[in-house]
């Protein structure tokens, strides 16, 4: 579950069906992988994963074609003050990110 | 999904990595109440389609040449229902399962004031970009 943040319609949690905070990095390879990385959140949603790693990674960029999804990402990444992350609407088949700018992409639960 | 995957490849500097990361269609979540296994979940038709699908699509670009695949593994995870009534509420929101056979819910009916459990496999590959 997200830590409350706040948008128009009222104040909001995200609760999930998903593994815990941290236990998917650590399987995907562990923080070593993300630290210090410019890191793409294909599929972000709500932006679980990309709030995860963001305490790691250089940069994250979350693409979701959810207009819902990314404007409550937006919403707590202002109420949380991260700086590092990013979220914009898209197309995973058409991704207008720039060529070969990531160390790493994530399709989670999004391929 | 194959289109996506070669737009994840472009974005990626050589030598990093594109993670695939979804339920594993091969192991259906365990229903656990009492604690045991009382039975699975079922996907949708439509979900089991998508998942070959993604599957195929990660096959193929691997035999393009695109990525090597560097790791793959599973993460089993658990999730909590209060009670029967909020499992199935869930299943009727889920878009990715579909129910529970009837033999399942006949033994989940002694536990229906829970809390019921699902054992979920999430599988992964993390694909290095060559």
């Amino acid at each position: 579950m997200s830590a409350p943040f706040d948008m128009p319609g009222g104040t909001y949690v995200v609760v999930t069906r998903h593994p815990r905070a941290g236990r998917e990095i650590a399987a995907f390879g562990g923080a070593r992988l993300f630290e210090g990385k410019e890191v793409l959140d294909i599929g972000t949603g709500h932006g679980r994963l990309a709030f995860d790693v963001a305490p790691l990674a250089r940069h994250v960029l979350g693409v979701d074609p959810s207009d819902e999804g990314i404007r409550a990402a937006r919403e707590r990444c202002r109420a949380e003050g991260l700086t590092n992350v990013d979220f914009v609407l898209g197309d995973a088949r058409e991704l207008r990110v720039g060529r070969s700018r990531f160390d790493l992409a994530i399709f989670s639960w999004s391929l | 999904m194959v289109d996506a995957l070669r737009a994840a490849h472009r974005a990626v500097k050589r030598g990093g990595f594109v993670i695939d990361a979804r339920p594993d269609a091969a192991r259906p979540p365990r229903l656990v109440a009492g604690g045991r296994v009382r039975g699975r979940l079922e996907q949708t038709a439509e979900t089991n389609a998508d998942d070959a699908a993604a599957d195929r699509a990660v096959e193929r670009v691997l035999a393009e040449g695109l990525f090597r695949r560097a790791r793959a593994g599973c993460l089993w995870f658990r999730t909590t229902y209060r009670d029967l009534a909020e499992l199935d509420a869930y299943l009727v929101e889920s878009a990715r399962f579909s129910r529970y056979p009837p033999a399942t819910r006949r033994a989940l009916l002694p536990f229906r004031k829970g809390p019921i459990h699902a054992r979920r496999a999430l599988k992964f590959d993390v694909l290095e970009r060559l």
